[in-house]
C-alpha cells in the first residue's frame, strides 16, 4: 500500500458516515479530511485540492451533484475523481451524478476490503490520465520545435539555391565568354577587365553571402567572441567605400563618403563592424537606381557615433520596416531587384547587438533607405587605457 | 460490515441516532406551529424532515441496527408522499402529524430497546 500525499476529502452530513470511513482509510494510509455539508467541502478544497472526494448525495447546504457541478466547472478540480455513496434505493440519483461526472460509487454499508479497492483503481487511473496529459503536451511542443527547425532549414535551403546561383551563373558566364575568346585570340583588354571585374564581384557576394550564414549562425549560438576595442569609425568607412568603389561604377551608382571629422573613435568590435557596414553597402548598390545616389556617412551624436548607409532607391514599404532585420525575411515585391542575402541584415543587427550597439532603418516608399549603426564613442582620453575586451557574443535580446 | 467490531462507532451511531430523531421532533414542532400556508416553507421543513429520516435510515444501516433503519425508511417514505399530496391539495395535516409522532415515538422505544440490551 503506498502512502498518498494528498488528502482524500470525505463529505457527508452524518457524523458516524465520517468516523466509519475515516476509519478504514486513515488504517489504509491515506490522509483524510473531512466536511458536513457540500458548502463544507467546496471550501476545504479550495484550500487544498485532494486527491480523491468521497461525497454523499443528499446534504444540507450544497448536495453531491452540487459538489460535482462545482468540481467540474473548475479546471484544478475537473480531473479529481469522486466516488459517491448512497444506498441502494436512490439508484437513480446515483446514475444522475455518474452523468455529472462522478467516477464511481458505493452503497452502504461499505465492505471496507471492496472500498479501498474502489479508491486505488480510481487514483490509479488518474495517476495514467496524468502522466498522459504531460506527455501529450511535451510531444505537442516537440512537433512545434521540429517543425519551426524545419521552416528554418527549407528557408535556408531556398536562400542557398536562390542566392547562389545568380553570382555563380555570372562568374560561370563570364568564365565562358573569356575562354571562349581566349580561344580565338580575341581578348580585348577592356572587356577582360570588365568580364573579370564581374567574376571578382559575383564571388565576393557569394563570399559575403556563405559568411552571413556562417556568422549568424555563430552568434546564434553564441560562439562568436566579441573583440572591443577602439575602432576609428571614420577611417573604417571610408576605407569600405574604396573598397567598394569599383563595384559602385560597375552598376553605375555614385558612392560617396560624407564626414565632419577625419577621426572618431567607437568601442567595437572591428571585424564584425567591417561586415556589418559592407552588408549595408553591398545591399544600398543592389537596391539603388542606376545613375542613383549611396551615400556613407560618419556622424557624431552625443555620445555617440552614427555611421549610416544611404540610398535614393525604391524604398522599403512601411509594414516591412520592422521586419527587415528578420532571419530570412524576403521582400518579393520587387521583382527582379527582389531580396537576395536574405541573412544579410539579420547579420547586421545581430553583430550590432553583439557589440553593445543599436541598428536601425528609416525608409519610406518610393523614398530610399537610410540604415544606421549607433555606436558608443571613446574619447582620445579613453584610448590608452582601455583594453580590448573579449566576450561571447550572444547577444541580448 | 463492522457490526460489532467497533463499539465506539456504534455508539457514536446510536448518539446520532438520538440527534436525528430529537431533530425531526423539533422540525415537526416547528411545522405544526407555522401558521403561514407557504408552499415555500413547508416543504423546505418537510425537505428537511426527510434528509433527516434519509440519514438515520443509513446511520443505522451503517451500524446495523435493522429495527431503526425499516422504521426510519418507512418516515423516508412517508414524508416523500407528504410532499406529495400537499402539492396535490390532499393533505390532512393533523393526520399528517399524528402519523410522525407515533413513528418517532416508535424510534425512541427502539432505542431504548437497544440501550436496555447493550447494558
Amino acid at each position: 500500500m503506498t502512502l498518498e500525499e494528498g488528502c482524500i476529502l470525505i463529505a457527508d452530513d452524518s457524523v458516524t458516515q465520517r468516523e466509519q470511513l475515516k476509519l478504514i482509510l486513515e488504517k489504509a494510509g491515506y490522509r483524510i479530511s473531512t466536511a458536513s455539508d457540500g458548502k463544507e467541502a467546496i471550501a476545504l478544497m479550495e484550500q487544498e485540492k485532494p486527491i480523491l472526494v468521497i461525497t454523499d448525495i443528499l446534504m444540507p447546504e450544497v448536495d453531491g451533484f452540487g459538489v460535482l457541478e462545482y468540481m467540474k466547472n473548475h479546471t484544478e478540480l475537473k480531473h479529481v475523481p469522486v466516488i459517491v455513496i448512497s444506498v441502494v434505493e436512490e439508484m437513480d440519483s446515483v446514475v444522475r451524478c455518474i452523468e455529472k461526472g462522478a467516477d464511481d460509487y458505493l452503497t452502504k454499508p461499505f465492505n471496507p476490503t471492496l472500498l479501498e479497492a474502489r479508491i486505488t483503481a480510481c487514483l490509479e487511473k488518474e495517476r495514467l490520465h496524468d502522466r498522459e496529459r504531460v506527455l501529450h503536451r511535451n510531444l505537442a511542443q516537440s512537433y512545434e520545435a521540429l517543425r519551426k527547425a524545419e521552416e528554418a532549414h527549407e528557408a535556408l535551403f531556398h536562400m542557398i539555391v536562390h542566392d547562389l546561383n545568380n553570382p555563380l551563373s555570372t562568374t560561370l558566364g563570364a568564365v565562358q565568354i573569356l575562354l571562349r575568346d581566349a580561344g580565338t585570340g580575341s581578348v580585348e583588354n577592356k572587356k577582360l577587365l570588365e568580364h573579370l571585374q564581374n567574376i571578382r564581384d559575383s564571388g565576393a557576394e557569394m563570399s559575403l553571402l556563405i559568411r552571413s550564414i556562417l556568422d549568424v549562425s555563430k552568434l546564434e549560438t553564441g560562439n562568436m567572441t566579441v573583440f572591443l576595442s577602439p575602432v576609428d569609425a571614420v577611417k573604417l568607412s571610408k576605407r569600405l567605400c574604396e573598397q567598394f568603389a569599383p563595384q559602385a561604377e560597375a552598376v553605375s551608382v555614385h558612392l560617396s563618403f560624407e564626414s565632419e571629422e577625419d577621426s572618431a573613435m567607437v568601442r567595437a568590435d572591428e571585424e564584425l563592424l567591417t561586415r556589418a557596414l559592407q552588408n549595408l553597402l553591398a545591399n544600398a548598390l543592389r537596391y539603388a537606381w542606376e545613375g542613383g545616389n549611396v551615400v556613407c556617412r560618419v556622424k557624431r551624436n552625443g555620445d555617440s557615433v552614427i555611421l549610416s548607409v544611404e540610398d535614393d532607391g525604391p524604398g522599403i514599404p512601411p509594414e516591412y520596416t520592422d521586419r527587415v532585420f528578420d532571419k530570412f525575411f524576403q521582400d518579393t515585391s520587387r521583382g527582379r531587384k527582389g531580396r537576395g542575402v536574405g541573412l544579410g541584415l539579420t547579420f547586421c543587427k545581430m553583430a550590432a547587438d553583439a557589440q553593445g550597439a543599436r541598428i536601425r532603418v528609416e525608409s519610406g516608399e518610393g523614398k530610399g533607405a537610410r540604415f544606421e549603426i549607433v555606436v558608443k564613442s571613446m574619447d582620445g582620453s579613453t584610448i590608452s587605457s582601455s583594453k580590448p575586451i573579449a566576450e561571447s557574443s550572444l547577444p541580448e535580446r | 460490515m463492522l457490526n460489532g467490531l467497533h463499539t465506539e462507532l456504534e455508539e457514536l451511531g446510536m448518539e446520532e441516532s438520538q440527534d436525528l430523531i430529537n431533530g425531526m421532533r423539533e422540525g415537526l414542532t416547528a411545522l405544526q406551529d407555522d401558521t403561514g400556508d407557504e408552499e415555500a416553507d413547508f416543504d423546505a421543513r418537510v425537505g428537511e424532515l426527510f434528509r433527516c429520516a434519509h440519514t438515520l435510515k443509513g446511520v443505522s444501516r451503517t451500524i446495523g441496527l435493522a429495527e431503526i433503519e425499516e422504521i426510519a425508511g418507512g418516515l423516508e417514505r412517508f414524508f416523500k408522499e407528504v410532499r406529495a399530496s400537499r402539492s396535490a391539495g390532499t393533505l390532512d395535516g393533523t393526520l399528517f402529524s399524528e402519523e410522525v409522532d407515533n413513528m418517532l415515538a416508535r424510534l425512541d422505544e427502539a432505542i431504548r430497546d437497544i440501550e436496555r440490551n447493550q447494558a
